[in-house]
């Protein structure tokens, strides 16, 4: 089992975040997740990469939010009143992250986690800890650490 | 490391074989000489053994140690003589034979460095000095004590402050140990840092001079020693000692509190303690004193009325069966240093000197994170406040209570914001005395003299500019040192005083802080900058430099026009560096300069880094924030005033006279704006030194205090942009950095070309 995947049953004892991306459920570890937002302004940071939407004021502080759509390289979905913005908290570090509905908490259990499962091509396996099975839903948990970290948020100046 | 030292390892153990019996006897003579007991055949044995030490150390031409002996000699002579008190020859005496102890036992693993002991030792020389005319101990009415105070240099260097608190805060941790070693019994790492603290507090002690505190830390510190040692634990008897040593300690530190704030002291027994610590027999130590004990009851007390020796407390103590505590330590003593006639004189004296109460603060440790959050929220209500007296459903009220109310407020607000401010502020002293050492030694290496004035040292500046400030100034004046201060000779030949003159100066001028680096040296060579400037292909076929322009130069990287690297500058760290870390700040520097008289620095900083005066400029739909110390004027250019290609690198304005490089921000930043034409939208000027350039933007918004706030490490690499602020609208705005997102345009253009 990876480190993250222990962590995952040890640590957030199996409770997931879960949102959807299109018809996708996704879930992060409950101890990463800090709070959900509702969709608000969110003002634009020139020389970031498209996945990067711009900074939020989150209660005074200002935090990055980014849309996983974009960086899953999906193609672009419609906000909707559903939509909302998930901040995570990596090592102190808040993030926004933009999903299209809130599902909820859940509890998995081990035996219904697959370590390292084969999603085909679509997703960058380094961005995933595992997947679930609850009932008949498939939960692919992310590895929000890996998703947003070595993250450079700042392209390289092009010239222009 | 060993084998390259003089002394090697055998010889360094064969002396500690030598050393043992002097040692041991030197170590109860000491006890048994216990300051309160005056014995003169004592004090020539002590001599005798110091003397023997320097001997042996002699044989085996250790070249260490010998000037403390010599010291210790000289005390115990100046006692014998009694122009000094037995106890305060004595007390200097044990405080240097702890530290002797200890450096001779790092010298004997091996060391060969005794920084600490040397400066310990200075720090008594300087002490002893002060203890001119002593007079007799006086007989003491209680068993309690009233500590000396302390020489005035120690006092204006807020050392004794500083000892204060930290010996509370280390008391305060003691008992927190101490309360969970009762409670849960044996815990070692908590022994360990009570025995931490008792050593921290014996060195400093120690080195401060104050003996008693000294020397109940020192044994106290035995005493946990040991437990350590035989992992025993304390037990009931040993916590309650402990307790009794603490509650002691912190009486002697409230004591020295009251002394300096100009109270009078309250005594403080210290009894309690030693009865306590007699009855520990844990101590080998103690048990060794007992044996002496029971040796000195056999043999009377010399009883010498002209040696003052000071009597117990009442006289049903005095007597033999409590000679065991007489013979553990001071008891009630009265120590005189300097000229003091008597007690009670002293007391007025100090009373009336109100000045004295400054002496000591109260200080209180919070996390800067703590005040960094204050000042956050305290810059958000400035602003808030702001933005509800600028709305205009406010401006059109007419009740004037209304306004009045709001005056209120705002007026509240403003001192509130200084408040806060206020608490990051530290005089700019502390950065002015570390430079004015290094000038010292600079002076010597380079073998220039040097006089330094300082002036505006107790200049308040924000605590982010003292910790930054400092590499610099000193490269500023490392500078000024090398390069602009001539050689004696040169010096004398145009007529100047042989001494180089260096100013440093700080003070406050409105909203900043200007700091000045003035010297009186050979001012700086334009010929050469600018020679250097052209080699390098700066100047751009130019050749109509202003001086300023030229000054300007030298802060570009890498620009060195030093003929030599010499050990004091020139290594390559440039002007540069200097420039880099005062922008950061927020700051400016520039340099005015008359060849043959000198040159200045002038850095200038904002008061504070953290809440500054902004120009909000919308740029299509994002928000720009401009520091407004930056922004020079706002225009918008006439259409005849346009020069150049419009929308290309080289587009400019006409700007009193001077054609301005117009910078659109749109562009750089590849945002859309439907203002393309800069007839139609509005140029900040901003200042580079003498050239301005003219950032064109869509729109100015409104101007306003903001709150700095960073951005974190993920954005660091945003050009331009040096952090981010919440605007009246809950919305983010960008902070721009105007100068460096010219600096880094007009490179990459450089390199394009």
């Amino acid at each position: 089992m990876s480190e993250k995947s222990t962590q995952l049953f040890k640590e957030s004892g199996g409770k997931l975040l879960t949102f959807l991306i299109g018809e996708q459920e996704y879930g992060i570890q409950i101890l990463e997740a800090r709070e959900v937002v509702g969709l608000m302004e969110i003002d634009p940071v020139p020389q970031t990469p498209k996945f990067m939407k711009g900074v939020i004021n989150l209660r005074g502080k200002i935090i990055p939010v980014i849309d996983l759509r974009s960086k899953f390289g999906m193609e672009q979905g419609q906000g909707s009143s559903e939509s909302c913005i998930v901040v995570v908290d990596i090592q102190g570090k808040l993030t926004g992250t933009i999903v299209d509905f809130l599902v909820g908490v859940v509890t998995i259990e081990e035996k219904d986690f697959e370590d390292s499962p084969d999603l085909g091509a679509n997703i960058n396996t380094m961005f995933i800890t595992g997947m679930a099975k609850l009932d008949k839903r498939v939960i692919i948990v992310l590895d929000m650490e890996n998703v947003l970290s070595n993250e450079e948020l700042v392209l390289v100046h092009a010239d222009h | 490391m060993v084998e390259q030292l003089e002394i090697s390892q055998e010889t360094r153990q064969e002396l500690e074989q030598a050393l043992v019996p002097v040692r041991q006897e030197l170590n109860l003579k000491l006890v048994m000489a216990d300051l309160r007991e005056y014995r003169l055949p004592g004090c020539g044995e002590i001599m005798n053994l110091f003397d023997s030490l320097a001997t042996t150390l002699d044989q085996y031409s250790v070249p260490y140690f010998q000037e403390a002996i010599n010291f210790v000699n000289n005390l115990l002579t100046e006692v014998v003589t009694e122009h000094i008190s037995h106890y305060t020859g004595l007390s200097y005496v044990l405080n240097l034979y702890e530290f002797l102890e200890e450096a001779l036992d790092d010298f004997l693993v091996g060391e060969n460095e005794f920084e600490f002991f040397d400066q310990a030792l200075v720090r008594l020389e300087k002490l002893f000095a002060g203890v001119e005319e002593v007079r007799k101990v006086e007989p003491a009415k209680t068993e309690d004590v009233i500590q000396d105070e302390l020489p005035a240099d120690i006092l204006e260097d807020g050392l004794a402050s500083d000892f204060i608190n930290e010996a509370m805060e280390g008391l305060e941790v003691v008992e927190e140990n101490l309360l969970s070693l009762e409670e849960n019994g044996e815990q070692p790492e908590r022994v360990d840092q009570v025995f931490r603290v008792m050593h921290t507090l014996k060195g400093t002690a120690g080195f401060l001079g104050m003996p008693i505190i000294g020397k109940i830390a020192h044994r106290t510190e035995d005493i946990l020693g040991q437990v350590r040692e035989r992992k025993q634990s304390l037990g009931s008897e040993g916590t309650d000692l402990l307790f009794t040593s603490v509650d002691t300690l912190k009486n002697l530190v409230n004591q020295f509190k009251e002394i300096l704030s100009g109270q009078p002291p309250t005594p403080v027994n210290l009894s309690r303690f030693y009865d306590k610590l007699s009855g520990f027999g844990l101590d080998e130590q103690g048990e060794a004193i007992l044996e002496e004990n029971s040796c000195v009851a056999e043999a009377p007390p010399v009883e010498n009325s002209a040696q003052q020796v000071i009597p117990m407390p009442g006289e049903q103590s005095a007597e033999a069966q409590d000679l065991q505590k007489k013979q553990l330590d001071v008891n009630d003593v009265i120590i005189a240093t300097k000229v003091q006639p008597s007690v009670p004189e002293k007391r007025q004296e100090t009373a009336t000197k109100n000045v004295k109460s400054s002496k000591f603060t109260e200080m209180l440790k919070v996390p800067a994170e703590k005040l960094d959050e204050l000042a956050g929220l305290v810059g958000e209500m400035v602003v808030a406040l702001s933005l509800l007296t600028q709305n205009p459903a406010i401006t059109e009220v007419q009740n004037r209570t209304v306004h009045k109310h709001l005056d209120h407020l705002e007026k509240i607000t403003e001192s509130l914001r200084d408040k806060v401010l206020g608490i990051r502020m530290f005089p700019i002293s502390t950065v002015f005395n570390k430079l004015s050492r290094q000038v010292r030694d600079l002076s010597k290496k380079s073998n220039k003299k040097i006089n330094l004035n300082i002036s505006g040292a107790e200049t308040l500046v924000d605590k982010t500019i003292i910790d930054n400030i400092y590499a610099p100034l000193m490269h500023l004046v490392r500078n000024s040192i090398d390069h602009g201060i001539e050689d004696a000779e040169e010096r004398v030949g145009t007529g100047k005083d042989i001494e180089g003159r260096i100013q440093l100066d700080a003070q406050h001028l409105g909203d900043s802080i200007l700091i000045t680096i003035k010297d009186d040296g050979k001012g700086l060579n334009t010929q050469a900058i600018l020679a250097k400037a052209i080699d390098r292909g700066l100047t751009g076929g130019r050749d109509n430099f202003t001086d300023k322009e030229i000054f300007s130069f030298i802060f570009l990287p890498g620009f060195s026009t030093a003929k030599k690297v010499t050990d004091i500058s020139g290594r390559g760290v440039g002007l540069d560096v200097v420039r880099r870390t005062v922008e950061s700040l927020r700051g400016k520097v520039t340099i005015d300069s008359i060849a043959g008289q000198g040159t200045s620095f002038i850095l200038n900083l904002p008061l504070t880094t953290s809440i500054i005066e902004g120009l909000v400029v919308r740029v299509g739909t994002t928000r720009f924030v401009l520091p407004i110390l930056d922004v020079y004027q706002t225009v918008t250019p006439l259409a005849g005033e346009l020069k150049g290609v419009q929308g290309k690198g080289s587009e400019f304005f006409l700007f009193a006279g001077n054609l301005v490089p117009i910078v659109r921000i749109h562009k750089i930043y590849d945002l859309d704006s439907h203002v393309v034409d800069p007839s139609e939208a509005v140029v900040v000027v901003v200042k580079d030194g003498d050239k301005k350039y003219g950032l064109m933007v869509d729109e100015l918004l409104h101007r306003q205090q903001i709150v700095i706030q960073s951005m974190g490490t993920r954005f660091e690499a945003l050009e331009g942009i040096s952090g981010g602020t919440i605007l009246g609208d809950g919305r983010v705005g960008l902070i721009l950095d105007p100068l460096e997102l010219i600096h880094n345009l007009y490179s990459r253009i450089h390199k394009a070309e």
